[in-house]
């Protein structure tokens, strides 16, 4: 399977929520791509916009929301459906089979989809899996229901056995008994009922699935056992999966590429090893120094100062200079944008550390706060509570 | 990229509320003595400019609280239009009297008149001004209903909380007797204690509504009680050491004013038009002047008969308006209470978005 | 550390000194003891189960654990096991069903109102959710002042507006006058878990029970509550239980850390003990399972998988738990005898116990189990 094609392409996206006292920049100009079966790792802490992100890129967010520039292109494969006709579809079980062949294919922009594109591209080559299996579930409906009913929306030709051995297929490739097709949600533990929205969410195959938190509800062993399996389905049945959490230690054990949003903005983005081993940005630094480790020598250790802002009241310039011990004065004044540092790293980072005209000094040797002058005198223990919230002056 | 570069001043906004200005970008962790009297080190380049908390009197205080209704209300026009509704009744109760030109108790010698321009709700069988009658009625009216309102939602906010608080043996005790206020129908309980009382008046209706308008908001207070009280910052009361009396007065109630007010709106439309009908079956006072004994003495004069519209038609409307406004008034404190109701305006399109220079 | 406070000459000191403890604790005297703690929360209605007894939820079977001052005691595990029901117990808000809580000493018996209030004056909660352990309508003056009141801790307006600012200082909420007169939902998160910790120490206890204190915060700012919370130990000798469900932040906080498994606590011992060195196979199984980017490097994601014996299966049911060890129709390594009673502890060395048959049935001396059984095996190595 060819894995260097892309299959979404974000191109600048921006979505503002216009609330009453001046509008909010939930997401600011992001950009990324994702390739087939690739696993993308999107970071970051309450108010980054990961999941405004997410929602934005499958539309499914309402007003006030509203995506105000940017594009999501989406490759199909060459043998897949043709997104203006709804009925009539190729049954694709295995997509390894589908030859990648070297024409180019047209893109088409999820953004500008009509009602009716949408409805065949939503499911059939984009899922959601949510972070609460509960909230996704109607608990007076048993499983078969909610699974056929996927199946009778998207693929009116299946007959009703068809629908039923399919979702039987289902259950049995996310590991859950197919006897109990017939259960009702609160039936089911909590592994069991994620495992069975991740098994509606592959219902149709979908190219790319995009995961909100999908394990934060759950026990520690069973979230291991689900993202084992669900990188093996991965690998068996070849999509890409957007994976959204705050968990970074956790992202950078399943995920090939990493992105760090924060404020609304993409910080940085690598992959994963390169981002545990040099993180670029002082935010990805700190925030990956933020876990505690099981091993090795018992260190003291310091969060990030202050706490993330409130989107309403972003600081200028580098939303993260107020926190940040690198900071110097272009960063008050410009906003970084993503910055290719090698070429061969794949790593960009949005850091007016890493920009020679603005840093010609180049950036520190190490970002560790030890490197820092007085770092003795610092009580780590002492914590540092209140950053001050600059207020943006009004829209007029 | 020293310290000493990171000078300069954030711009200031124009809200008072909190700000200050801060000198440098992170502010140091510093020597802090354990008992916390002045510092004894401040580091050499954090300086906060803090604006000093003035404890506000208690007319700033008004003032502010003023300013945050106005801008409620303006944003709200069911709520508006109640309050304009119920403002223009309390204005006439309390005012009205007071310019009339006719009593309305008087007997004049024009009988059975309809609306003129001297007496321009028309008069009734006996010469009586109607309008003046709707005026001065409107005070009694307003009056009892107010009270059996304020009565009974005190009732049923001590009873509600006192058993939604107090599981167990308390709460099955109170159930049973809000249950058995429920099943009864309120009013024909009412009809039945309000002729079973020896004397008439405003007095003995409010008891009678007292008595069967308590049960429904206590209900629905128990409920709302019940979910409160295993919140964390109930237990953390607790955990404090505060006494039950504090925990459910000072600090579930005040969480649940929203539900009270419009438990308390919702008892003075009952009341309001209980009184009415009692009265208009004539267990009222007769002689006192309300808008129940006017409809009263129309039914007793055959006024829809004799096609004397002018005789219900004013009390009926302004009933109808009262009611109106007052469901108007709990539209919008549901509206408030809960955030999720408030619907979103459809956002307008954004202005070159302000982009701060990029590199 | 002692709890020496330094003094200046200004009338806030003189004030300071009335809230301040009388006597300094000296590090390691014992605060709190727990044993042999049980917990059911019968259900309601007629059901009969097994043996004619009430159906009940067993939520905390044979729970022990001491409190020592200056020193902090993890509890690890996963929800559902009971962790919380311990701290409630600790805190004296569920009454024991069985078993004994001693405080200094004394055993705690809170029979009414009064005594229940003594007792809370030395132990205090912390609890999860800062955006829920705040009354909305309230504001942080409000939440601070009302303990110091009650508790007799300062008796006029200036004294609690003084006492007040001391302690948002001592929780690194500056300035403090900016504090007193905001509201819950105008802190952030981290200031929100800030202000309860000043409201518990508002009070003056000698243990701190921290039920999944950081759980609920964003990451970044994580540390620094813990690295609060360690202060604040150093600084007045507490005894801190310190709740959670994250290994990791377990073994950064606390000197001792216990695991435990539906209601029953399964191991215990030296944080890095425990963590480098687990015997108990539900404490291999919580370490194999837990993130550690370190791993990454050596390991595959397919040799971390875990037995699908061990996985599938859910934590069981606490009306009708498994007879015995609650752990054994999971465990990869159960024995016959698993299922019949509860393993008595067994002690490991250096402060290291468990309660497992691998490694006998009965309390033994450290020398008799230096050498390690052959049947220790790590479950990644048995995967």
């Amino acid at each position: 399977m060819n894995n260097n094609t892309n299959v979404l392409e974000v191109n600048s996206i921006c979505v503002d929520y216009a609330a009453s006292n001046g509008t909010v920049h939930a997401v600011d100009n992001v950009s990324f791509t994702l390739k087939r079966g690739e696993v993308l790792g999107l970071a970051g802490e309450s108010g980054s916009g990961k999941s405004t992100l997410a929602y934005a890129i499958s539309r499914l967010l309402r007003p006030p929301a509203l995506i105000t520039q940017g594009e999501v292109l989406y490759y199909q494969r060459k043998s897949a459906r043709d997104l203006n006709s709804m009925t009539q579809h190729d049954f694709k079980s295995t997509p390894q089979n589908a030859a990648e062949s070297s024409d180019a294919i047209e893109p088409v922009d999820i953004l500008k989809l009509t009602q009716k594109q949408l409805r065949a591209f939503r499911w059939q080559e984009l899922a959601m899996v949510f972070q609460s299996a509960m909230n996704a579930l109607n608990p007076v409906l048993n499983l078969e229901v909610q699974m056929t009913d996927v199946l009778k929306a998207h693929r009116p030709d299946m007959s009703k056995d068809e629908r039923a051995a399919r979702a039987k297929e289902l259950l049995r490739l996310v590991g859950i008994a197919p006897d109990r097709l017939r259960s009702y949600p609160h039936e089911l533990s909590g592994g069991m009922r994620q495992r069975s929205i991740i098994a509606i969410a592959l219902a149709l195959s979908p190219e790319i699935i995009i995961m909100d938190e999908p394990t934060t509800a759950l026990d520690v062993v069973v979230q291991r056992d689900i993202l084992t399996e669900l990188l093996a389905l991965k690998d068996q049945l070849g999509f890409s999966i957007i994976f959204i959490t705050h968990d970074l230690s956790l992202l950078l054990e399943i995920a090939d590429k990493v992105a760090i949003m924060y404020a609304g903005k993409l910080v940085e983005t690598a992959s994963s090893e390169n981002l545990s081993e040099h993180a670029l940005h002082p935010y990805t630094y700190g925030l990956l120094h933020s876990f505690p480790s099981l091993h090795g020598p018992r260190r003291k250790m310091t969060g990030i100062p202050g706490s993330p802002p409130d989107l309403r009241a972003v600081p200028p310039g580098c939303p993260f200079h107020p926190r940040c011990h690198f900071a110097f004065s272009a960063c008050k004044t410009n906003v970084p944008t993503l910055l290719n540092t090698d070429a061969q790293m794949q790593q960009h980072v949005a850091c007016h550390l890493y920009d020679a005209t603005l840093n010609p000094a180049g950036p520190p040797a190490s970002l560790a706060r030890e490197a820092l002058p007085n770092a003795d005198s610092y009580d780590y223990a002492q914590g540092t509570a209140m950053i001050p919230v600059i207020r943006k002056e009004k829209l007029s | 990229m020293s310290k000493s570069e990171m000078d300069g001043e954030y711009p200031q906004d124009t809200a008072v509320q909190d700000k200050y200005e801060l000198l440098s970008p992170v502010p140091l962790p510093h020597e802090q003595p354990f008992d916390d009297g002045i510092p004894a080190v401040l580091p050499v380049d954090v300086t906060y400019k803090a604006i000093p908390v003035r404890k506000r009197g208690l007319l700033p205080r008004l003032g502010l609280w003023w300013q945050a209704t106005m801008t409620t209300l303006a944003a709200n026009p069911k709520m508006l239009t109640g309050v304009c509704i119920l403002g223009f009744f309390v204005l006439v109760a309390i005012f009205g009297p007071l310019l009339l030109r006719h009593d309305p108790a008087a007997f004049s010698n024009d009988l059975f008149q309809p609306p003129s321009s001297t007496h321009w709700l028309g008069t009734t069988q006996k010469g009586e001004d109607i309008f003046s009658q709707v005026v001065v009625g409107t005070r009694a009216s307003l009056l009892v209903g107010f009270v059996s309102a304020v009565g009974a939602t005190a009732l049923s906010v001590f009873f509600g909380m006192i058993t939604g608080y107090f599981a167990g043996l308390v709460d099955d005790i109170l159930s049973l007797v809000m249950n058995i206020f429920l099943v009864i129908p309120s009013l024909p309980l009412a009809i039945v204690l309000a002729s079973f009382i020896p004397f008439k008046g405003p007095g003995p209706i409010i008891i009678v509504l007292l008595i069967t308008s308590w049960a429904w908001g206590a209900r629905v207070l128990r409920s709302q009680t019940l979910t409160m009280r295993s919140r964390d910052f109930v237990q953390a009361a607790r955990a404090v050491g505060e006494t039950p009396a504090h925990i459910i007065f000072a600090e579930i109630l005040p969480n649940e004013i929203a539900l009270v007010s419009a438990s308390f709106v919702s008892t003075f439309i009952y009341t309001i038009l209980a009184d009415i009908t009692l009265e208009f079956l004539g267990l009222g006072d007769v002689s006192v002047t309300s808008w129940g004994n006017i409809l009263y003495w129309a039914q007793n004069d055959q006024a829809l008969l004799t096609g004397g519209w002018w005789l219900f038609i004013p009390p009926g409307l302004c009933i109808a308006l009262l009611g109106a406004g007052l469901a108007f008034l709990n539209y919008g404190i549901d509206d408030l209470a809960n955030p999720r109701l408030r619907k979103e305006r459809k956002p307008r399109p954004v202005k070159a978005a302000k982009k701060e220079a990029t590199a | 550390m002692s709890a020496e406070k330094h003094t200046n000459g200004t009338t806030a000191s003189i004030m300071n000194e009335a809230i301040t403890r009388n006597e300094p604790l000296s590090p390691g005297t014992i605060l709190l003891e727990a044993e042999h703690i049980r917990k059911d929360f019968p259900l309601g209605g007629f059901q009969v189960g097994k043996l004619g007894a009430q159906r009940a939820v067993h939520a905390v079977e044979n729970a022990s654990l001491t409190l020592r001052a200056g020193f902090a005691t993890a509890l690890v595990g996963e929800s559902g096991s009971g962790k919380t029901t311990v701290a409630r117990l600790l805190a004296g808000m569920y009454v024991a069903t069985s078993g004994s809580i001693r405080h200094r000493g004394v055993t705690v018996r809170a029979r009414n109102e009064g005594e229940l209030r003594a007792y809370r004056r030395h132990v205090q909660l912390i609890f999860q959710d800062p955006f829920a352990s705040l009354n909305p309508v309230h504001t942080v003056g409000y939440h601070l002042g009302r303990p110091l009141r009650i508790h007799g801790h300062i008796h006029t307006d200036e004294e609690e507006h003084q006492a007040i600012l001391s302690l948002l200082r001592r929780v690194s909420l500056y300035p403090p006058e900016q504090f007193i007169e905001k509201f819950p939902h105008q802190l952030s998160g981290g200031q929100r878990q800030r202000v309860a910790i000043a409201r518990a120490l508002a009070v003056q206890p000698e243990v701190l029970l921290a039920d999944e204190p950081v759980s609920m915060l964003d990451v970044s700012i994580r540390l620094d509550v813990l690295n609060l919370l360690l202060r604040l130990k150093n600084e007045e000798q507490l005894g801190v239980l310190f709740i959670t469900h994250d290994i990791a932040s377990a073994r950064y906080f606390a000197e001792d850390t216990l695991v435990m498994y539906a209601g029953q606590i399964v191991e215990g011992g030296p944080s890095d003990e425990v963590i480098q060195h687990p015997k108990h196979p539900y404490t291999q199984l919580l370490l194999s399972a837990a993130p550690d980017p370190d791993r990454m490097k050596t390991h595959t994601q397919q040799s971390l998988a875990i037995p699908t014996k061990v996985a599938r299966s859910e934590p069981p049911s606490l009306i009708n738990p498994p007879q015995g060890c609650r752990f054994h129709l999971r465990c990869p390594k159960a024995m016959p005898v698993c299922s019949e009673r509860f393993p008595a502890r067994t002690d490991l060395g250096a402060g290291h116990w468990t309660h497992c048959f691998l490694y006998g049935d009965e309390s033994t001396t450290s020398k008799e189990v230096a050498a390690p059984s052959p049947l220790q095996t790590n479950l990644q190595e048995g995967a």
